[in-house]
């Protein structure tokens, strides 16, 4: 098996970039590779807990926290989390902060990488 | 290396895609990308079609938007997210979405 590297710029909610995102996601890790999503700009949002489920909407925030504990590693970029004004103890437990070398590291290394950005 | 493209809307950026593409280069269209495979525009099929050897197009997106799979040409293959993953990790090792 492998390591799979994602990294996502768009926001959550106003992008279906993100669910594209989890679901090849779930399909990697049912395969059994590893798999890293790197979020940053707007899409690291979508790590913060609190998220509002209405009845016919996407929930992320449920999402993301069934694929953390099917082995998904979430990190969010540290300066575009912080300036946005999201501190730690409001992500999703689980979920990472660390500078973009970690993901160019990542992206680099992995066997397989694939990079979303802004629509 | 094999460079895989991801084109996620219907009208993409053409010249982009034409500096990039390549005989390795794979085309996934998704998200509103797939009407790239499946809509005929003054009766012609879209001008991607013909750029690249291997294109696919994700069948749930397809369904989505109320397609099936014989409105896909016979050059492009219809794919589920299981066999993206496979296309990704075993060909197209680094990609980029349009």
């Amino acid at each position: 098996m492998g390591t799979l590297t994602i990294g996502l710029l768009t926001r959550p909610y106003g992008s279906k970039n993100i669910a594209f995102v989890l679901r090849l996601a779930k399909a990697a890790l049912e395969k059994g590779h590893s798999v890293k999503l790197w979020l940053s700009g707007d899409a690291t949002t979508v790590a913060k807990k609190g998220q509002h489920k209405y009845q016919k909407s996407f929930n992320f925030e449920a999402d993301l926290k069934e694929l953390i504990e099917r082995g998904l590693e979430v990190v969010n970029c540290e300066s575009c989390v912080y300036i946005r004004g999201i501190n730690d103890e409001e992500m999703i437990d689980g979920v990472q902060v660390k500078t973009m070398t970690w993901f160019m590291e990542n992206a680099l290394s992995s066997d397989a990488a694939l990079m979303i950005g802004e629509e | 290396m094999k460079l895989g493209v991801f084109i996620s809307d219907f009208k993409y950026d053409a010249e982009l895609f034409d500096r990039i593409a390549s005989d390795e280069t794979g085309v996934f269209l998704v998200h509103d990308g797939v009407y790239n495979a499946v809509v005929k525009e003054n009766g012609k099929p879209s001008p991607l079609l013909e750029k690249v050897s291997k294109i696919f197009v994700l069948k749930d997106d397809l369904k989505l938007r109320g397609f099936t799979e014989d409105a896909v040409p016979s050059n492009v293959e219809v794919v589920d997210y299981g066999d993206i993953v496979d296309k990704l990790m075993e060909e197209y090792k680094r990609a980029i979405w349009l």
